[in-house]
């Protein structure tokens, strides 16, 4: 399995959409993925006002992932708690990993990108 | 074993050095190494405009000696290398651009090539 490891805040556009271009071209070609929003990444799972800064919705691409295959989007508890961010109000498919089963959940990869 | 290396950093980042540096010690190791991939900022390493200091490192040129005396592809993603104004004759031709800029050294390719050949390699290495 690859994991796609997001890390960047959702006003850093490229990084994250090119790390999503990356899981998307994976699904795409059939390899087993997953998709980790980590750190300020988690915040690409708020409402994007993206037009403002004339950028496409993060949310829209997050949201053709099930397509490819990347499902759920997963998260790390620690940091919903630190945005302060409840997945009851978001429509994305999202799967919260325990920090006792984090560690497990990384090694359960055989390769990680992390961009 | 087969290492498939990423690399993600601006051409001028030290990253670039701890890149060329481990393939380099891969290879006195006799590991293999399947391919190298430049994405997002590392992209503008394989413009042939680059002009380093004459006192300076040139990633670029340590790049390509270690891919040529190795015989190790230089890859590049075509849509970061795009955005980045990083074209081939190909690209140039289709944007209507005055002119292209990959240099020789460089291949450009999809991500698709790269996932493929990362998949079926024992390791990924990522520099950034």
């Amino acid at each position: 399995m690859i994991l796609f490891i997001s890390k960047s805040a959702p006003f850093e556009i490229h990084h994250n959409k090119e790390l999503l271009d990356m899981a998307l071209a994976a699904g795409a070609f059939d390899l087993n993925c997953k998709l980790l929003l980590q750190g300020n990444a988690i915040l690409q799972l708020r409402e994007q006002h993206s037009q403002v800064i004339q950028q496409k919705d993060i949310n829209k691409t997050l949201s053709a992932l099930p397509l490819y295959d990347i499902d759920p989007i997963y998260v790390l508890e620690q940091d919903l708690l630190k945005f302060a961010i409840d997945i009851k109000n978001i429509k994305l498919s999202i799967n919260v990993i325990n920090k006792p089963d984090q560690t497990a959940f990384l090694n359960s990869a055989s390769k990680v990108i992390r961009l | 074993m087969n290492f498939s290396i990423c690399i993600t950093a601006h051409p001028l980042d030290s990253a670039q050095r701890n890149a060329i540096e481990y393939c380099k010690a891969l290879i006195l190791k006799s590991q293999r190494i399947s391919q190298i991939f430049f994405y997002q900022d590392a992209v503008s390493l394989a413009s042939s405009l680059l002009v380093p200091a004459q006192d300076e490192y040139d990633a670029q040129q340590q790049w390509i000696e270690l891919a040529q005396s190795n015989n190790i592809e230089l890859k590049v993603c075509v849509a970061a290398a795009i955005r980045r104004g990083i074209l081939n004759e190909a690209d140039c031709k289709r944007y209507a651009k005055p002119q292209s800029n990959l240099h020789d050294a460089f291949s450009i390719v999809g991500l698709g090539d790269f996932l493929t050949t990362m998949d079926s390699s024992d390791k990924q290495v990522t520099f950034g």
